[in-house]
């Protein structure tokens, strides 16, 4: 459990936008254990999903490196799974070649991939819905197909982009509990972005606060509390309380400084 | 579901029926100059006629040529401006340089190529099957690399994060995310390729087809022939547009809810 | 900055097309395909001491520009009333679908033996050409508008032509453009076509239509090309302007269609 899995060195990313160049990221320094479950937040525009892309390989650093198992990410790769906030599935495919399609890629026959398939199929209680097409779906099965694409050929890093944030409430709460269940299952390192400290506090081993533009760390929040957890007993624990509130006030000067960033452009 | 494809064809037929005997009473009553306007009845007596010409070309031959330089064309103008489009869709630098060249030959009317290609190539069906093939190049070369510009960027992602190779990706994700787009570019392709199959008849058809039919009709000033091949060419392209490219339609793109 | 680039890119691509088809065009005969040159030389012909070329572009966009505003009149009008009633609706969409799958140069031949050869004929397939897409396209679009936006109008006491003025044409603006621009394309295709088809003595269609009697390939070409930019123009200056002064400037989306 205490063994290194991602080190992210001195990090910057730049993009080149409009008036220039802008810092999306500078200097991030974080240290993420195995199987440990992260969770960042910051102010929205921040460049938490670009560290995520970054953490993909859909992105390259401007400078600093990213380490994973002490090699340095060249790119996307199978030990990653990815989790959109808009689903992103393919809408040609059902939902079982959907979560059945990583495995392919990886050389299995198509027979074995979707019997390897079913196990998460099942896993995400997707059950009689192996055959239907993504369009069908509501938000909260779609991520559910999401979540079982990018467990399906085993990565060792789940990497989450806001992946409840175009769900309704309900289902929200619903698929927090369900994404900590499976978590509980598979063992998997998690980095999760978020904006909702709420979400946040509920899932995560550690809460990493980052400042506005450019991103940094500006604060890490060890998240003490049982697991099990439910919204049940959680949200009444003392301690869970407690914990949102300090999460909540390091990041209430970043979203003041954001605010009055952008009201005086 | 069958009562409803019913009541479909039924509420689009009604309203043509209706023309249709508005238009015969005009004809019967003799309104209008009836040499020049005709009669329903008088055309569909036409169409049997026809159908069962002994001295001459049959009207189902007619049509049959007319369909076979569409396909001919519409297939060669496929291949080729989906292969050319893909690769401009992929290749930026190329796209940037053939894009300005395509969009400015793309609204050339298809016929205005037509005397050129009857100075190289002379008369009849390789002037006709070159030009229907030019006409419906440019919207399939045009769609088909717009669809794979405005793939999803994520899509891609989500693919290559679990190992796919750049030949994966193209087979498997870029072209049948761009499939409402290359469908869109087919189907502007067909009408092109069909129009402009039956305007070169008029002017290089030597033999026969829709085009030809109607053209050599206007010099016997037989307006009933007209009217009758006018009446199946729009039939004929509705029925493909209907049947063929409808079913297509359905098992592919709208079964996956890609288009609405 | 972005935009002198790209014309500097343009203009770059456009010498370099014309030098690569001299030398290509050095390689080949007249009649296969005329240099750059020579296709300059017959426009220079064309239009001195004669301006003949002019003649023809002249005669052909008077021709486009009654048919096309016929057509574009008439076709909004009639999508107008169809899209307000539902019932007429029924009766004249089946029937446009129908007209809209007859290919343009057909009429023709009809319209060579009811009005003859010359310019009504030409102009009468022009508008058939530019007429359907454009009714088509206004009518969907007037199916389309939100009914908030119309509701909204009313509450505030907005009635008919006004309203139709203020809401109903600006909310399917998107629409009415898309068919103006089909249309403008159909009108184009039928001049060329009924041009070559029924006009006796000039238009741009005629041009190079009689260049065939003479082997003129560098006349067919030079046509080519002067439909090229008249097509360019008309749709960028006339259609693509009028977009950006209105569904553009409100941030509108373009209805592909």
């Amino acid at each position: 459990m205490d063994e290194l899995k991602i080190e992210i060195k001195n990090l910057t990313k730049s993009f080149m936008g409009g008036e220039g160049e802008v810092k999306a990221i500078e200097n991030l320094n974080l240290s993420i254990k195995e199987n440990e479950f992260t969770v960042l937040v910051g102010p929205s525009g921040c460049g938490k999903s670009t560290l995520l892309y970054m953490l993909a390989g859909f992105e390259k650093p401007t400078s600093g490196s990213i380490l994973l198992d002490n090699q340095i990410i060249k790119g996307p790769g199978p030990d990653r799974g990815f989790v959109f906030q808009d689903f992103v599935l393919y809408p040609w495919k059902t939902v079982v070649r959907n979560i059945s399609f990583g495995l392919e890629i990886q050389g299995f026959s198509q027979k074995e991939a979707i019997e390897k398939a079913k196990q998460k199929i099942n896993l995400l209680g997707l059950q009689g819905f192996e055959n239907a097409y993504p369009h069908t779906l509501s938000g909260g099965m779609k991520q559910r197909v999401g979540i079982a694409r990018a467990l399906a050929y085993n990565p060792k890093v789940l990497l989450m982009d806001e992946p409840f944030g175009s769900l309704d409430a309900q289902t929200r709460k619903l698929m927090q509990e369900e994404l900590l269940r499976i978590w509980n299952k598979e063992k998997k390192t998690v980095v999760f972005v978020t904006h909702s400290v709420i979400e946040a506090v509920f899932l995560a081993d550690r809460v990493v606060v980052l400042t506005d533009r450019p991103s940094r760390v500006k604060g890490i929040i060890d998240i003490h509390l049982d697991r099990p957890r439910d919204y049940e007993h959680t949200y009444t624990d003392e301690r869970y309380i407690e914990l949102r509130e300090k999460v909540l006030n390091i990041l209430k000067d970043e979203v003041i400084h954001h605010k009055q960033h952008y009201e005086s452009v | 579901m069958k009562a409803r494809k019913i009541n479909k064809i039924l509420s689009f037929m009604a309203p043509l029926l209706l023309f249709f005997i508005i238009w015969q009473i005009v004809g019967v009553l003799d309104l209008m100059d009836t040499t020049l306007l005709s009669k329903p009845t008088k055309v569909f007596e036409r169409i049997i006629q026809l159908i069962q010409a002994t001295n001459k070309k049959t009207i189902i031959e007619h049509s049959a040529e007319s369909i076979t330089r569409t396909t001919i064309a519409l297939f060669l103008a496929t291949t080729i401006g989906c292969s050319l489009g893909i690769l401009l869709g992929l290749k930026k630098n190329i796209e940037e340089t053939l894009n300005p060249i395509i969009t400015f030959l793309m609204p050339i009317p298809g016929i205005a190529w037509a005397p050129l290609f009857i100075t190289w190539i002379g008369f009849g069906n390789p002037t006709i099957i070159s030009v229907g093939t030019l006409s419906a190049f440019f919207p399939i070369v045009y769609n088909t690399s717009l669809g794979i510009k405005s793939i999803n960027k994520q899509i891609i992602w989500s693919t290559s994060i679990m190992g796919a190779n750049r030949r994966k990706i193209i087979k498997d994700v870029i072209l049948p995310g761009s499939l409402p787009h290359i469908t869109t570019g087919f189907k502007l392709g067909l009408a092109r390729s069909w129009r402009t199959v039956i305007a070169v008849e008029m002017l290089a058809a030597t033999t026969g087809g829709l085009g030809y039919m109607v053209f050599d009709a206007r010099e016997y000033l037989d307006v009933t022939t007209v009217y009758a091949g006018i009446i199946l060419m729009a039939f004929l392209y509705l029925l493909v547009e209907n049947t063929l490219i409808k079913e297509l339609e359905n098992k592919t793109i709208k079964r996956w809810g890609m288009i609405t | 900055m972005g935009y002198d680039n790209m014309n500097k890119k343009t203009i770059a691509l456009i010498m370099s097309v014309i030098v690569l088809w001299q030398l290509i065009a050095l390689l080949m005969n007249m009649k296969t395909l005329p240099s750059p040159v020579s296709v300059a030389g017959r426009t220079v012909e064309l239009i001195y001491p004669k301006p003949l070329l002019l003649l023809h572009v002249a005669e052909s966009t008077k021709r486009l520009i009654i048919g096309y505003l016929i057509a574009l009149v008439l076709g909004l009008s009639v999508g107008i009333i169809s899209g307000l009633e539902g019932n007429l609706k029924k009766i004249i969409n089946p029937l446009m679908g129908f007209m809209i799958s007859i290919p343009t140069i057909a009429w023709v031949p009809l319209l060579l033996i009811l009005v003859g050869l010359g310019d009504k004929t030409i102009i009468l397939a022009i508008f058939l050409g530019g007429f359907f897409p454009i009714a088509y396209n206004m009518q969907r679009g007037m199916e389309i508008v939100n009914l908030d936006l119309i509701r909204a109008a009313k509450i505030m006491g907005l009635k008919d032509i006004k309203c139709i003025l203020h809401v109903y044409i600006p909310a399917s603006m998107p629409s009415v453009i898309t068919g103006a621009r089909l249309g403008i394309g159909y009108s184009w295709r039928a001049l060329v076509g009924a041009e070559m088809l029924a006009a006796t003595e000039h238009g741009i269609g005629f041009m190079i239509y009689a260049s065939r009697a003479f082997q003129d390939v560098p006349a067919m070409f030079l046509g080519l090309i002067v439909i090229g930019v008249l097509s360019y123009v008309t749709d960028k200056i006339l259609i693509t302007s009028v977009e950006n002064k209105t569904i553009k400037k409100w941030g509108m989306v373009t209805q592909h269609g």
